[in-house]
């Protein structure tokens, strides 16, 4: 019996230890968090899933496009009733069951969690091993300045919200409740200043600017620390500034000048910026300090961002455009600027590759154009233009330097001096003079007047980039700069029909002729920035073959008037219907609703504030 | 251990000592006197035994001298001793056995006779299933079985079938049973040949599924094929041809009415929407001509043409006592109802047993299945809605000759796009095909180690090749976002692999009135091994033809190329039964079973579901001796534990695994990267779901068999449930796997089987089952209640949680506002023409903009406010509808006239709900541009804004005079993305359907022995014959949510389902 019991026990011991190993399903394809980043291949592929989550719709048509309009700078085209739509986001009257809202939020925060996860993974695995590895904390860096990229969009369209800063593991209090915006901002501008020295210029790295740098995560110290300078929005519908705003200011300051110094360069030509965006050419050392990487086949630049081009039979593809820009902007350019050209389009391709008059209400961000693209997309090809998009720019270091210099010391020869670079480069050098010195001086009149010329600065550099929103909260401009725009709007038509009026020396109408020697049958304007004194001849009028060498016309400033009403134009009453007062002094609620199903899995928690 | 020893020594001897032996003949007939062969001959208290032959003749070995006692015992036959005085020949008739009792039922590891049961098992056998032809051997159990219910989500070929036993534990977990085939499991029964099943055995309670422990808390379904049998060769053909038909269509608007709910609606929102109307359609003075359109039938023209299936099968059987074999072929063709669906399923199903010796026995069972499946269907991620047939509109207007403008919006130029698209181009273009083959190969070897001790090992394997193809034409949401508005393949390779390897051992024994038997065994089992891989290429020629595509990627551009390996999930169990019974009046049963499980962290893996059963013959006792009406009656009572484990793997670790779905591209290039291998959030701490079941019941046979049946109560809990709960999205996720509170189901099932009438040529019998299920939510985790969401419009659904789940109700209630008719010109005090606004009274409550259509005015829906604030918000919604039926069941007929059979069976559900999607859909413009409506909403029922001249209406007093006879509201109360759900779409799911209706007539056998046959019956069949029910929709029997094609969470919702067909069958069965 005895015996018995000991072979019974043995054989037990066998089988149990037998069924342990029995017991596990390891699969080749799937890998533990060592090993993901125990190399740096590993460990850059790892990251690129933090990356990936650019490439989503939630990322290239809704966070980075729609849900920064409408402003005095870019609006979307907004339907005659609200219709729970994107078009709702554009003119703030989103309702907390618009599905865009959803998307965007929950790719935000998938973003964090895998930042979140990788950071972990670098620190705990990758730099444990190799604490000084270039390319571990070059990682590092990119983790963190992608997490803070992701709560800074967060914040900028939710307020304050939730954070989190360790991946998701069972046990962990899933219902938090929502964060101060200060608490969240102080601590990634803190992590990311931790971060910053061990990191690599763009030279250095495999990719370039398409990876995230060391000069532009110095930029987004400096963009992290104005926005946390700036007012906010507060639940109960206050625009307000911490107490302590000016110690960011100054941080921006010192982090904007760090790059200046340490990474000076020369602004290469407007244009040609764009061009290589067009063209997928990423040149180092130069304006754009990071931009998102996308493959020909995804991407939304020059699909719903762009010059439109019809399909057809051509191999270019469909391209649409959401997002226009008002007249308004398009007349408070210096017709001498050389960003104007460049930032607004007149016209669009049609599917036989005619030029077309693209009117008043759909004046295009130029700098876009799929047409440029080096291998054409293709006839049927619609999104998926591979174009990259812009996050940073130099010249946008060089704004944040002169403002936040001007905020703390006025408008000093350092402010001026930033602003100098980036003046010059919009004008000839024949009109330096002018256009740069004379200019600089005059605004430097007072803090006042150097903040002004910032202002609108930063919306002659960065037309159609969308960056607009997050300036005119920061600025508490946002109201004020809406309702300019609209009552601007309403006195343009109106003055384009009484004639009288501080717009009435805008074109009431374009009159243009076609280059009929070009293959697209180039428009050529015969005004683009005034009434002319005597219109020009008009073809086919007032009868049909009268002045065959004559001009057609399109309705400019005139179609921003209602003849009915004799009043504002839909348009104007449609884009920004959510607000208001046309005095610009009540607030803007340009902080979005949590999605319902948000505030149902948090059970509780989490709650809707700003009046939804 | 010694005197076990010694007993087994003292056996053995006794069968040597004796050894005498003289030899008994005789024959073995049936009623009829028509020799059976097979039956078994034992001389009783010994193991010595044969086999009569295919003339019913027998020889026999005996022992000894004088009187000779011989069993005679054979399936579906009574068991007779005959005492036989040791010479002379026997003769012998054997009687049906019709109370079953005798009927060898599978518990798992072996079988029991039905009286020896001590647990709950429903079986269906072979005879029942002949006669009636099914496509399935789900079709076959629907409505026989009490506390079966089993739910085809939707009539497409190949749906998933839902079986729920007791209602089922699980809150969102797979609550489907275990199904295992000839001992091995499979992932669905659609992988055996209807033809080919011998019997069903549904394990119910813990008393009997506890042997499978781990899986077995859903209950398990035992499919037996049908088993070799020795003799002449026999060789069957079964075969039949099927019409399928649309029993029910949806009446829609007629062509005028529709271009007059088109012109009304964009009447009431600008006059640029009538400018483009009249574009599109004509001015509204000529619609008058539309009259006399008659405009396209979509539900005709995509699904109600009747189409055909057949399906035949050959079976050869025979052999030796020692050797037999059993061969069956069928194929199973099956169009589906929408153009470019169907399927194909061929089964090749062989078995050999062969004995090698007295104490060695082999089995060899081999299944082979190919199935091929055409079309995406119309649920799950296909891009065609049934819907479609509905909306899309009957006529085109002026559109054929309107130019397309590419350019607008995405979303507006895609909507507008298929807005112009015919519904079934858009099937074509959504071209799915999957084909899958699977070899399951078993073999057994039985050694009689003694007596009474065997020893048995199993040992199977199962082979899985599959591939999936689908191609996105240019019109689909995928070739646009992704593929460049051209063509895009995928192609999936895979092949999978699993391996099942059993030791059991089995004692059994009797002294005297005791009677006992021992089982313990062991098992490993691995599932899902394997690898795939996925291949992706795009930009083909916008007129390559999917086949061309497929066989040719190489003509687009490698888009994605990933492979994956496997793991699979492993289970190793130990699992014992021992029974005892002392005079077959008391009977107990113990189980145990160890589960260890690859799904759980270490120390978490192993669960132990123990299981006991009790059961009491009653008619044996002394005092039922009088009553001479009682045939047999059997108490039983049992209580066990048996676990759920079914939950995807790698669930409790984190895990990367690499991916280039929508990837970064740096350099121009898709970089690969390492993603979360699950989108849940793992959690190491789930652990076995365990369901506690505890059963009394009572089996009858009465009245000289005339009645025989069964009564069941159980109670059943299930506890540490494992729920893919919602958490919130800031962790990264959106869900993950918990072990949360806990459900219980209460019910009573009865079956009934009556032989009412039992002449020579006449037999009629009857059967009768139902079942009462509750189920009941009894913990949840920390909270009394949870929202959620049936998904269906996704977030165009009015406040989107349209399910509520309590503690201490039911699962399946559905959540939403309360209809309360419409506004009505009563309501308003007056109009303001300025600003275009309709003023109410004071005290009604205004509904403002809050269905999304045109605003608080007469004629929109109303809304109950229910919390009485004036305004009708979120929170004016309670439970509105309970999806879970209170009863359902069957009943039906069976008979035998001479050579004609005839067989009706009846099922019902009664006390449910519907979430009648297409009711509120349908019956708005819903995502559409000028689509179509149904006909409740025509011009004389809904409340109209326009009169005869096309004028919009303001005026009340003259509203109201326009709409006297309004019975309806009008469906430009909801905007164009905004359903609602409200009462008015619950309907009572109740029905009562005459499942299936059969006549069949064999021929003569007298006629047919000339030729060889043996049997030779012809049978026609209508299946889905008849429907009574109040419900709206195609079919009360439905559950189809967008999500997934089932959810257990939101039961009862009608989205987007495949109709049901009405099957008119011609079928052959022929025995040579």
């Amino acid at each position: 019996m005895k015996k018995l019991f000991i072979i019974l026990t043995i054989f037990a011991g066998v089988t149990l230890s037998s069924c342990k190993k029995f017991l596990t399903a390891d699969s080749p394809s799937l890998f533990t968090p060592e090993y993901v980043f125990g190399s740096e291949t590993d460990a850059k592929k790892t990251v690129n899933s933090v990356y990936a989550l650019f490439n989503q719709d939630a990322y290239t048509s809704r966070l980075s496009n729609n849900f920064t309009g409408n402003t005095d700078v870019e609006y979307g085209g907004v339907a005659a009733s609200p219709d729970n739509s994107r078009r709702d986001i554009w003119s703030f009257e989103c309702t907390p069951t618009n599905a865009d809202l959803l998307t965007v939020w929950n790719n935000a925060y998938n973003a964090i969690n895998r930042a979140n996860e990788c950071e972990k993974g670098l620190m705990e695995v990758s730099l444990a091993k190799d604490p000084t590895n270039a390319v571990y904390n070059n990682l590092l860096g990119e983790t963190r300045a992608l997490r803070a990229l992701w709560y800074y969009w967060l914040m900028n369209h939710w307020g304050d919200v939730p954070f989190k800063t360790t991946p998701s593991r069972a046990g962990d209090n899933f219902y938090l409740a929502r964060t101060g915006r200060d608490t969240i901002l102080t601590f990634l501008i803190n992590d990311l200043i931790d971060i910053e020295p061990k990191m690599s210029w763009a030279e250095n790295l495999d990719y370039g600017i398409e990876r995230i740098n060391r000069e532009f995560v110095i930029g987004l110290i400096a963009r992290l620390s104005m926005m946390r300078g700036g007012y906010w929005l507060y639940p109960d519908m206050t625009m307000k500034r911490k107490d302590d705003y000016l110690t960011y200011i100054q941080l921006a300051n010192t982090y904007a000048k760090n790059l200046v110094d340490q990474k000076p360069r020369a602004l290469p030509d407007f244009a040609t910026v764009f061009m290589n965006q067009n063209k997928y050419i990423k040149p180092l050392n130069s304006d754009i300090l990071y931009e998102v990487a996308f493959h020909p086949g995804f991407g939304d630049v020059a699909w719903n961002n762009g010059i439109r081009v019809d399909g057809g039979t051509h191999p270019y593809g469909a391209g649409s455009n959401y997002l226009s820009f008002p007249l308004t902007y398009y007349h408070s350019f210096d017709t001498l600027d050389k960003r104007l050209p460049v930032t607004c389009s007149l016209i669009y391709f049609d599917k036989d590759l005619i030029q077309q008059p693209a009117g008043s209400g759909s004046i295009a961000p130029g700098k876009w154009n799929r047409m440029l693209v080096p291998s054409s997309l293709g006839p049927a090809s619609a999104k998926g233009t591979g174009i990259n998009w812009s996050v940073m720019r130099y010249s946008d270091v060089l704004l944040l330097l002169a403002e936040s210099e001007n905020e703390i010391n006025g408008p000093t020869a350092v402010a001026q001096s930033a602003l100098r670079k980036v003046r010059q480069r919009a004008f000839d050098a024949s009109q330096w003079t002018d256009k740069v010195e004379n200019y600089i001086t005059s605004v430097s009149s007072s803090k006042q007047a150097f903040f002004n010329a910032i202002v609108n600065e930063r919306a002659w550099e960065f037309g159609g980039e969308c960056l607009r929103k997050y300036d005119l909260a920061r600025w508490n401009l946002f109201s004020k700069k809406i309702a300019e725009t609209r009552n601007a709007l309403t006195e343009m038509g109106i003055a384009a029909n009484s004639g009288t009026g501080a717009y009435s020396q805008l074109p009431d109408y374009l009159y243009y002729k076609r280059d009929s020697t070009t293959v697209s049958k180039n428009i050529i304007w015969f005004n683009k920035f005034t009434k002319p004194a005597v219109a020009p001849p008009i073809i086919n009028s007032p009868a049909p073959g009268d002045n065959p060498n004559g001009y057609t016309r399109l309705s400019w400033t005139l179609s921003m008037y209602n003849s009915t009403t004799a009043g504002p134009a839909a348009f104007i009453l449609n884009t920004w219907r959510g607000y208001t007062d046309n005095t610009g002094s009540a607030p803007l609620r340009y902080i979005l609703p949590l999605h319902n199903s948000v505030l149902s899995s948090s059970q509780g928690v989490l709650q809707n504030q700003y009046g939804y | 251990m010694k005197n076990y020893f010694f007993l087994l020594m003292l056996l053995m001897c006794s069968t040597t000592l004796f050894a005498q032996t003289r030899q008994i003949k005789g024959k073995v007939t049936d009623e009829n006197d028509a020799p059976l062969f097979g039956v078994s001959v034992v001389v009783a208290g010994s193991k010595q035994g044969t086999q009569t032959d295919a003339n019913g003749n027998f020889k026999l070995d005996a022992p000894g001298t004088g009187k000779v006692s011989l069993v005679f015992s054979f399936t579906s036959y009574k068991r007779v001793t005959v005492v036989s005085d040791g010479t002379s020949e026997v003769q012998v008739k054997l009687e049906k056995d019709v109370t079953a009792l005798e009927d060898v039922v599978v518990v798992g590891y072996g079988t029991s006779k039905r009286k020896d049961l001590t647990g709950t098992v429903s079986s269906i056998g072979g005879p029942e299933l002949s006669k009636i032809p099914v496509s399935s051997a789900a079709e076959a159990i629907t409505g026989r079985l009490p506390g079966v219910q089993v739910t085809t989500t939707d009539g497409a070929p190949g749906a998933e079938i839902v079986i729920r036993i007791r209602g089922g534990g699980s809150v969102s977990q797979d609550n489907s049973p275990l199904y295992i085939v000839d001992g091995f499991p499979v992932n669905s029964i659609n992988d055996i040949a209807p033809a080919d099943i011998a019997t069903i055995d549904i394990l119910k309670d813990a008393a009997t599924s506890a042997i499978y422990g781990a899986r077995g808390a859903n209950g398990v379904v035992i499919i037996t094929t049908k088993s070799a049998k020795p003799g002449k060769t026999t060789i069957s053909y079964n075969g039949f041809v099927q019409a399928r038909t649309l029993p029910r269509e949806l009446e829609v608007l007629s062509p005028y009415e529709f271009v007059l709910a088109n012109y009304e609606y964009a009447r009431l929102r600008s006059q640029t929407d009538v400018d483009n109307f009249s574009k599109y359609f004509g001015v509204y003075e000529d619609l008058e001509l539309y009259k006399y359109q008659k405009g396209t039938n979509w539900q005709k023209e995509l699904f109600g043409k009747p189409v055909f299936s057949q399906q035949h099968n050959l079976s050869i059987t025979g052999g030796t006592t020692k050797t037999k074999f059993s061969f069956s072929a069928t194929n199973n063709t099956d169009q589906g109802l929408m153009p470019g669906s169907g399927y194909q399923r061929n089964y090749l199903n062989f078995k050999l047993n062969h004995d090698a010796s007295n104490s060695l026995k082999f089995d060899f069972t081999s299944r082979f299945v190919n199935t091929v499946i055409d079309g995406a269907g119309s649920s799950g991620t296909s891009s065609f809605r049934i819907g479609d047939a509905i909306t899309t509109r009957p006529v085109n207007g002026l559109a054929d000759i309107i130019e397309l403008d590419p350019t607008g919006t995405d979303d507006d130029y895609e909507q507008f796009l298929k807005s112009l698209i015919n519904p079934s181009k858009l099937i074509e273009q959504d071209y799915r095909k999957r084909l899958s083959n699977t070899l399951n190969m078993n073999v057994a070897l039985t050694w009689a180690i003694l007596k009474d001790l065997s020893f048995r090992s199993e040992f199977g394997l199962d082979l899985g090749m599959g591939q999936a193809k689908r191609y996105y034409g240019p019109l689909t949401g995928e070739s646009r976002n992704a593929g460049g508005n051209l063509p895009l393949g995928e192609i999936t390779n895979s092949n999978t692999r699993g391996y099942r390897f059993t030791n059991t051992l089995n004692y059994k024994s009797h002294i005297g009135k005791h009677d006992f038997s021992v089982l313990g065994g062991q098992e490993i089992l691995a599932t899902g091994m394997g690898f795939s891989e996925f291949n992706r290429a795009k930009y083909f020629a916008e007129n390559i033809q999917p086949e061309n595509l497929f066989a040719n990627m190489t003509l687009g551009t490698p888009d994605r190329h990933t492979t994956t390996v496997f793991a699979g999930a492993k289970l190793a169990s130990f699992f014992g039964r021992a029974t005892y019974q002392y005079d077959s009046r008391y009977l107990l049963t113990l189980t145990a079973r160890a589960d260890g499980s690859t799904k759980f962290a270490a120390g978490k893996q192993w669960g132990l579901f123990p299981a006991a059963a009790f059961a009491w013959r009653m008619s044996s006792e002394e005092f039922m001796e009088d009553v001479k009406w009682v045939d047999d009656l059997k108490f039983r009572l049992s209580y066990g534990e048996a676990g759920n484990n079914r939950l995807d793997n790698d669930l409790f670790r984190v895990l990367f695994q690499p991916t280039d779905n929508r990837p970064i591209g740096f350099g121009d290039v898709a970089q690969p990267y390492y993603g979360y291998s699950s989108s849940l959030l793992p959690n190491p701490l789930i652990a076995w779901e365990t369901t506690i079941t505890r059963n009394a019941g009572f089996d009858f046979t009465l009245f000289n068999s005339r009645l025989s049946g069964g009564l069941d109560l159980y109670w059943n809990t299930t506890k540490d449930l494992l729920v893919e709960s919602d958490i919130p999205q800031i962790t990264g996720f959106s869900r993950q796997q918990q072990n949360v509170g806990q459900t219980s189901n209460k019910g009573v099932e009865l079956a009934l089987n009556a032989v009412l009438i039992q002449k020579k040529d006449f037999q009629l019998s009857a059967n009768f089952n139902i079942g009462i299920n509750k189920a009941k939510i009894d913990r949840l985790d920390g909270v009394n209640e949870k929202p959620f969401m049936s998904n269906w419009a996704g977030t165009d659904l009015k406040t989107q949680d349209d399910y509520r789940v309590y503690v201490g109700q039911t699962i399946g209630l559905m959540y939403g506002y309360v209809t309360d008719g419409m506004y009505t010109t009563a309501d308003f005090d007056s109009y303001n023409p300025v600003t275009r606004a309709y003023v109410l009274k004071a005290g009604v409550p205004s509904i403002g903009s809050f269905l999304g259509g045109i605003s608080t005015r007469p004629g929109v829906t109303k809304i109950k406010d229910l919390n009485g604030d004036g305004v009708i918000t979120a929170a004016d919604r309670q439970i509105i509808g309970s999806a879970l039926p209170k009863h359902s069941g069957g009943f039906g007929l069976n008979a035998v006239f001479r050579n004609f059979d005839f067989m009706a069976q009846f099922n019902w559900v009664y006390g449910n709900d519907i979430y009648n999607t297409g009711k509120i859909s349908f019956n708005q413009f819903y995502r559409t541009t000028y689509g179509n409506m149904l006909n409740t909403v025509n011009s004389d029922n809904r409340f109209k804004y326009i009169d005869a001249a096309g004028n919009l209406v303001t005026d009340l007093t003259e509203l109201g005079k326009l709409n006297a006879n309004a019975t309806i509201w009008s469906p430009f109360s909801f905007g164009n993305a905004t359903p609602v759900f409200h009462s008015w779409a619950v309907e009572d799911g109740s029905f009562l359907r005459l499942n299936n209706v059969s006549l069949g007539y064999s021929l003569p056998k007298k006629v047919i022995s000339r030729v060889g046959m043996t049997k030779l019956r012809i049978y026609a069949t209508v299946y889905n014959a008849l429907l009574w029910t109040k419900y709206s929709g195609y079919d009360p029997e439905v559950s189809s949510t967008r999500s997934s094609s089932y959810s257990q969470l939101t039961p009862g919702v009608d989205y987007s389902s495949y109709p049901k067909s009405r099957n008119y069958t011609l079928g052959l069965n022929v025995t040579f």
